[in-house]
């Protein structure tokens, strides 16, 4: 029977934020989301605003009704494999998360 | 991949001792367990994508509109470090005791056999051969549960731990074991409240070894009861309450229906001088049901119901027409889930009908469901 443990990694106070969007991202073809980039992000007010290409994006932040943590996998070592343990460090916790929800307008500038 | 917490569990992460394991993996469900809770994971699909990033404080100041030296606000370039469709859930659960005792009865119940063998670990071998043997670490598996839950449930179990496995006692076994320390009790003239444990173990130990005697007296004594009497000796006190219980119990071994009369009268002589019967001690043990020939006591405990709640309540409505809710209570207790109260568990089974549960009745047919 694996056990799998959860430890706190020595970065798992950094704080993060679930950024929310209605529906899929898609990339085009022959190119890969790690190499590319998706947008701008800037603030209005206390408002975010994502620019992705031509489009803008208004959302707001909202605080998450329960936080939640990030977890990450650690790499089973060959005692590990042995006694069926296996361990994930959690990396951070997301305590608001910006939604945007609203259709994207088409920004001509 | 991202898991829903509560604001408990980010404060027991700091803590040095703490525990956070998921348990289960290689069944349909996974439960996270902590060092006294269990919750089963659920993942939550979202149509939405999500993205994760760090929230660095000299770039998302929700609060602040940053300017760049022109004065026009500037933007933030940010490093999506991982994205998903999902995350964890955690619903709080209530591990099942009945699925422990069903473990447990699988093992050979501890008897007179194995004790005379001398309760080593080749007597072990030689009298239980081939038996199916649960450690503590089998257990937590086989439940995924915490293991303070565990702990507790092997303490109302009255389970013992011989040579490293968990198992039962027969009753026979048990009930001599018992009666016989209680009796060395009293012709040692110890008071209940302060019994020596270190000499109650050495006046024994031709019967019984140190082991079996430490489990009759934690089965008899009274919760934190630990003291030190003369000489800096340890002590236990021992609760009346469960020294009457125990001669109760002794007699509906024998007898498993025995009149109200009956019973008063065998377990008063039963009793040590000092203590007396009492009906009141009976919830969860018997139940009282009165007859044409008066009233009676039927011996009935939680473990030998079913363990569904519903089949548990039409066994309990075939003992008894119809219920106090509180007298429910020591035998539905346990089935109750997290977070619902006894009377919303039985209000599923049973109607209320002037203060009393009742079956449902529909069309005439009595139904418990």
């Amino acid at each position: 029977m694996t056990r799998v443990t959860l430890l706190p990694h020595p970065d798992h106070e950094s704080e993060w934020i679930l950024v929310e969007l209605q529906g899929n991202l898609s990339v085009r073809k022959g190119h890969r989301f790690p190499e590319n980039e998706l947008g701008d992000l800037k603030f209005v007010g206390d408002k975010p605003v994502l620019r992705i290409g031509k489009y803008r994006l208004d959302g707001k932040c909202m605080k998450l009704n329960k936080p939640m943590v990030v977890l990450d996998r650690v790499k089973q070592t060959q005692d590990d494999k042995k006694t069926g343990k296996a361990r994930v460090h959690i990396i951070g916790k997301i305590y608001e998360k910006y939604v945007f929800a609203k259709r994207p307008a088409f920004v001509l500038r | 991949k991202v898991l829903e917490v509560t604001k408990d569990m980010l404060a027991e992460l700091e803590k040095a001792d703490s525990v956070f394991q998921v348990r289960g993996l290689n069944k349909e469900r996974a439960y996270l367990v902590t060092k006294d809770k269990t919750y089963e994971i659920q993942s939550i699909e979202s149509s939405n994508t999500q993205l994760l990033i760090k929230k660095r404080d000299e770039s998302i100041q929700p609060a602040k509109r940053l300017k760049s030296a022109t004065g026009v606000p500037d933007t933030n370039r940010i490093v999506i470090e991982a994205s998903t469709t999902t995350h964890m859930a955690l619903r709080e659960t209530i591990p099942s005791i009945y699925t422990l005792y069903q473990l447990l009865r699988t093992s050979p119940e501890y008897s007179d056999e194995e004790a005379e063998a001398g309760g080593t670990a080749s007597a072990l071998r030689d009298v239980i051969a081939g038996a199916k043997l649960y450690r503590f670490d089998d257990l937590c598996d086989a439940l995924h549960c915490s293991d303070e839950e565990l702990r507790k449930y092997l303490r109302m179990l009255h389970a013992i731990e011989i040579n490293g496995f968990w198992r039962l006692l027969s009753t026979a076994f048990a009930d001599d074991l018992i009666e016989f320390v209680l009796a060395t009790i009293e012709m040692n003239g110890w008071a209940f409240d302060s019994v020596p444990v270190s000499r109650c173990v050495e006046d024994v130990k031709a019967d019984y070894p140190a082991f079996l005697v430490h489990h009759a007296l934690r089965l008899l004594c009274k919760s934190s009861s630990e003291g030190a009497g003369a000489n800096g000796n340890k002590t236990i006190a021992l609760d009346p309450a469960k020294i009457c219980l125990f001669k109760a119990e002794l007699l509906f071994h024998k007898k498993s229906t025995i009149s109200d009369r009956q019973l008063m009268n065998e377990w008063g002589k039963m009793l040590p001088q000092g203590l007396m019967p009492d009906r009141n001690l009976l919830g969860g043990v018997a139940i009282e049901s009165k007859t044409p020939e008066g009233v009676k006591w039927t011996y009935v405990t939680h473990l030998m119901l079913p363990a569904l709640a519903a089949d548990r309540m039409d066994a309990l409505f075939e003992l008894r027409p119809r219920w106090k809710l509180e007298d429910l209570r020591p035998y539905m207790e346990c089935l109750r889930d997290y977070g619902e109260t006894l009377e919303q568990l039985v209000l599923k089974h049973a109607r209320e009908v002037d203060g009393y549960c009742v079956p449902i009745v529909v069309s005439g047919l009595a139904m418990a469901r």
